[in-house]
């Protein structure tokens, strides 16, 4: 477990203790997923995004964050899951990692929780795809929480790759 | 001087004892400065040493005779560095550079310098280049300490050979003034005025420093850091001043120098006895300082005297606390009187005057020392009325012309300086940029629509104007003069036209052309490259040149200027030109052109030779020269958004000719409307926007569209299919077509309605998008939405297929 928590940690520098073993929860369809908060800049409500051309699908385009552009993943179809129309509770979380901010939409934004490393289970080893993007499996009271690896889920490439593969061959107009 | 010695020591002891514990960062902040300053200073001075060995070169094989001024300037380079280097204690500067000054020394004898050691100060400066970065990074001086001896050496049998008597060139007696002692204005020519701007800002802030210190001290607050600090500032004014030639201060500093060297070698500290010896002599340094400053005296000119009066103030006989106003002269005061201080005077602060000590030495009586110091308060005008030669109307036209001639920008003190972080200037240009754009956002809120707003209107014109104004103003704090980068490319030149054993001149035009740092930068690689094509391919041998009657010295013209909204710069040789044939025979043979392909321009020809895989061909130079590096030159400036052109004329010569844009920042854009996406199109590269008729469109086999405009076809390039967006209008007649053009290639873009143009600030994508075809940035709109940025060099290279709308099956 400890060495899943330092990879994590290896992967960004910051490490101020007050966030230690924070994560910001969100929700995607039933389930519940953390990111660590240090990596969280800040949550917006979703505003006009720009498409761009020759992206994954799950890249939604920029949007214009006070005079920052800033890319924006649609997390839902990050993990291919069907698309859901954005409303009121949509959210954008900005995330600041290796110098590139980017915002993920999420369904909504549930709260802040302190997760003990002693809390966290490694990953199912029969996990999914998406397993490489995960950081472990947080126990909450009878609740469990997917905590995912923010910088695998942004750059990870064997799996990103594989999706602008996609990506391209369904390449149909979107508005 | 014994006492400097001592300082040093003790600044070198922390530099080793701080060294053992390895942690550069705990060197104490100040002594990291004044390494930076001296690294930075030595930089420049290497910069500045190198054209001017090379023009010392040229001038002594035009048999131009004694280029004095610039023997002169390069032996004040070195010696400045030699002297900052001994100071720092980093002895293999030191040592190179004192080799150097001697052989350099020589020549201001009046000895003829030879090819050989010319080209041997040009590796001592390599050297010193390589120690200097060694400095920087490491903080000693330890760097290839054998390899410097070695060349030292080589000097000293050089300079042995030199100073062998040659009966027929007979040295010319040096003209027997120690490049100090009498001098009070600086030689004209060597030091400019942008330099000695910089030279009396320091200065004075220096003094304000070493001020504030000494009052401290006079306070009876003792700190052992203040003697040091106050060591430092002295010499660093005597090294400068003795740079730029100003004699007097640099006596005067010196003088100080060695006091305070007594003191700190007795271990004792800034006593109020030394204070009150050492602040007339301070008062002394800034008189003269001032007096550079001012606008000289109009007569001042040829009578530089024997002894140094404050020139342009009276004596500050105050007690050492009351500091003199800080405030210049202004700049229109008549001739100020002269000092009546005479060497003689009982209160005197203790410098040593020149006539005080022709007196002591009993070389002269005392009257008549006297009498020369009041003659010497005289103007030139004076005197020659006194002698009679001319009539007082006479001198005052005479100065009457002096004074129109004057520049009006004569008090160069006023100009201020200061060094800034180029990260804070970044961080300045982005804010302003986002400050253009939120002011947009404001002005032209879509909230405001349909409003009459007359109080607004008014206000937002103003805030805009103010805006502008501040993006000019951030935009021209980035500018520098290209010179530097272009005089580097002398010693370029000179080693590779020495290598390749022909006579190249590299002639530089246009030096004070400011262009955006990054430009300097960026422009550096592709000038080296097309230079040493120019010179290894382009310039002829010798015979081969005067076969073809011209003159064995090839010409380079190396040109910066300013036209339009760019920058450009050519390189111009006049070698042998480019072979269309040549090159079209080898394109064909590497596949570049189709063997049926149409016949082209002299300039497409030309053109291919930045090719990538035209450079990498075998042998190119025996095509016609150029080639190799080429596509490096094409792929720099298309970084900086500017173009290439190219021209020849076979067995002319070649020009190339480097398009780039003022600044990185800002484009004027056309934005256009494709579906519900924005786009900006570079206005620079639209041609003309139509409306197409039907009859106008041709419909090919595959599928690509047509248009014919006048006389030329042009394909059509439906942007909603390359980005899949969708378009309002799929029709060709019912949108419009908008042509634009790169490297000569032109394409129409078929988009649903031009929405205006618009000056944009350039904002790069996000780096997590990666790249995206045919875009090269995005902009904010003043909506708060993004448009793309189109990049129509991009564009025009699309493939048939894209062009068609398959461009995602890759």
């Amino acid at each position: 477990m400890s060495e899943l928590r330092a990879q994590g940690l290896s992967s960004d520098e910051d490490d101020e203790d007050s966030l230690q073993g924070k994560f910001l929860t969100f929700k995607i369809g039933e389930e519940t997923y953390g990111i660590e908060i240090r990596h969280v800049t800040e949550i917006i409500g979703v505003q006009k995004i720009t498409p761009v051309p020759d992206v994954p699908e799950f890249v939604r385009g920029m949007i214009n964050l006070r005079g920052r552009v800033i890319p924006i993943m649609d997390v839902r179809l990050r993990f291919r899951k069907a698309p859901r129309a954005y409303d009121d509770r949509t959210c954008i979380i900005v995330i600041h990692i290796k110098d590139a901010a980017v915002g993920l939409v999420v369904d909504t934004v549930s709260e802040v929780l302190s997760i003990p490393d002693s809390a966290i289970d490694a990953p199912p080893r029969m996990g999914g795809p998406f397993q490489r993007v995960m950081l472990g499996l947080g126990k909450v009271g009878d609740e469990v929480k997917i905590l995912l690896d923010a910088t695998k889920l942004l750059f990870d490439e064997a799996e990103a790759k594989a999706l602008i593969g996609k990506a391209q061959d369904a390449s149909r107009p979107r508005p | 001087m014994r006492g400097w010695r001592s300082i040093c020591q003790v600044m070198r002891a922390d530099f080793s004892r701080r060294g053992e514990m390895g942690d550069k960062a705990a060197y104490d902040e100040e002594l990291l400065g004044v390494v930076r300053e001296f690294v930075d200073e030595a930089r420049d001075a290497m910069d500045d040493v190198e054209p001017r060995l090379l023009d010392l070169e040229r001038q002594w094989e035009d048999g131009g005779g004694l280029a004095s001024e610039i023997v002169n300037s390069i032996f004040r380079l070195f010696h400045s560095i030699k002297g900052n280097a001994s100071a720092l204690d980093f002895n293999n500067v030191a040592h190179m550079t004192h080799a150097a000054e001697s052989l350099v020394d020589l020549f201001r004898r009046g000895v003829t310098p030879s090819r050989a050691s010319i080209s041997l100060l040009c590796r001592v400066v390599d050297r010193l280049r390589k120690l200097i970065a060694y400095i920087s990074s490491e903080l000693n001086d330890t760097f290839e300490v054998d390899q410097t001896e070695a060349l030292a050496k080589e000097i000293e049998v050089v300079i042995g050979t030199l100073s062998l008597p040659q009966t027929a060139a007979a040295p010319v007696p040096a003209p027997a003034v120690p490049p100090s002692l009498h001098r009070t204005s600086p030689p004209s020519g060597l030091a400019d005025t942008a330099m000695t701007a910089a030279f009396v800002a320091d200065a004075a802030e220096q003094l304000d420093t070493l001020d504030a210190i000494f009052v401290r001290a006079a306070h009876a607050t003792e700190d052992p850091e203040d003697l040091k600090t106050v060591f430092r500032g002295v010499h660093t004014i005597k090294g400068n001043a003795g740079l730029l030639g100003f004699a007097a201060i640099e006596r005067i500093a010196h003088q100080l120098e060695s006091m305070l060297g007594a003191v700190r070698e007795t271990g004792g500290g800034l006593s109020v006895n030394l204070v009150k010896a050492v602040l007339p002599q301070l008062d002394l340094l800034r008189n003269e300082v001032r007096a550079i400053s001012a606008p000289e005296p109009p007569s001042r000119g040829d009578v530089s005297g024997m002894s140094m009066p404050p020139l342009s103030m009276p004596p500050l006989s105050m007690p050492p606390l009351s500091m003199p106003p800080p405030s210049l002269p202004p700049p229109s005061l008549p001739p100020p009187s002269r000092s009546s201080r005479s060497s003689l005077h009982p209160n005197d602060p203790p410098s040593r005057l020149i006539g005080e000590i022709l007196i002591e030495t009993g070389a002269a009586p005392e009257y008549a020392v006297n009498e020369a110091l009041s003659l010497q308060q005289k103007t030139v005008g004076e005197i020659l009325l006194d002698t009679g030669v001319v009539k007082a109307d006479q001198v005052e036209r005479a100065l009457q012309i002096q004074r129109d001639r004057r520049p009006p920008t004569a008090a160069v003190a006023t100009q201020q300086n200061i060094r800034v972080d180029l990260g804070k200037l970044d961080l300045l240009m982005n804010l302003v940029g986002e400050l253009v754009i939120a002011e947009t956002m404001v002005t032209q809120n879509p909230d405001l629509d349909g409003r009459s707003l007359e109080n607004f209107e008014k206000a937002s014109r103003h805030l805009n104007k103010i805006v502008r104004d501040m993006q000019d103003i951030a935009t021209s704090l980035r500018m520098i003069p290209v010179g530097g980068s272009l005089r580097k490319m002398l010693r370029l030149v000179h080693d590779l036209s020495e290598k390749q054993r022909k006579d190249v001149d590299l002639l530089i035009v246009g030096e004070d052309t400011e262009v955006d740092k990054t430009v300097t930068e960026l422009i550096a690689d592709p000038l080296v490259h097309l230079l040493r094509n120019g010179v290894d391919h382009g310039i002829e041998t010798r015979d081969e040149r005067l076969r073809s009657r011209k003159s064995p010295r090839a010409t380079i013209r190396l040109e910066a200027k300013h036209q339009g909204g760019e920058v450009l710069i050519i390189v111009e040789d006049d070698g042998r030109g480019l072979d269309r044939d040549k090159i079209l025979a080898k394109a064909r043979e590497n596949g570049l052109v189709a063997a049926n392909a149409p016949p082209m321009s002299d300039s497409d020809v030309f053109r291919l030779i930045f090719e990538p895989g035209f450079s990498t061909a075998e042998k190119v130079t025996d095509v016609s020269g150029r080639g190799v590096g080429m596509d490096v030159v094409q792929r720099n400036i298309e970084k900086l958004r500017g173009r290439v052109d190219i021209n020849s004329v076979l067995g002319r010569g070649t020009t190339v000719t480097l398009r780039i844009p003022l600044t990185l920042a800002i484009i004027e854009g056309m934005l256009v409307r494709v579906g519900r996406r924005h786009y900006t199109i570079p206005l620079q590269s639209i041609q003309e926007s139509i409306v197409p008729r039907t009859k106008d469109i041709t419909r090919m086999v595959d599928g690509l569209e047509v248009v014919r405009v006048r006389d030329r076809l042009i394909p059509v390039l439906r942007l909603h299919r390359l980005h899949a967006i969708r378009p309002e209008k799929e029709a060709l007649e019912t949108g419009v077509l908008t042509i634009v053009e790169e490297s000569n290639v032109r394409i129409a873009m078929f988009i649903d309605e031009l929405v205006g143009q618009r000056q944009t600030v350039i904002k790069s994508l996000p780096s997590y998008l990666g790249s995206i075809r045919g875009v090269s940035g995005c902009s904010l709109l003043g909506n708060g939405e993004i448009s793309l940025i189109l990049d129509v060099s991009a564009l025009v290279k699309l493939g048939g297929d894209e062009l068609v709308g398959k461009g995602h099956a890759t």
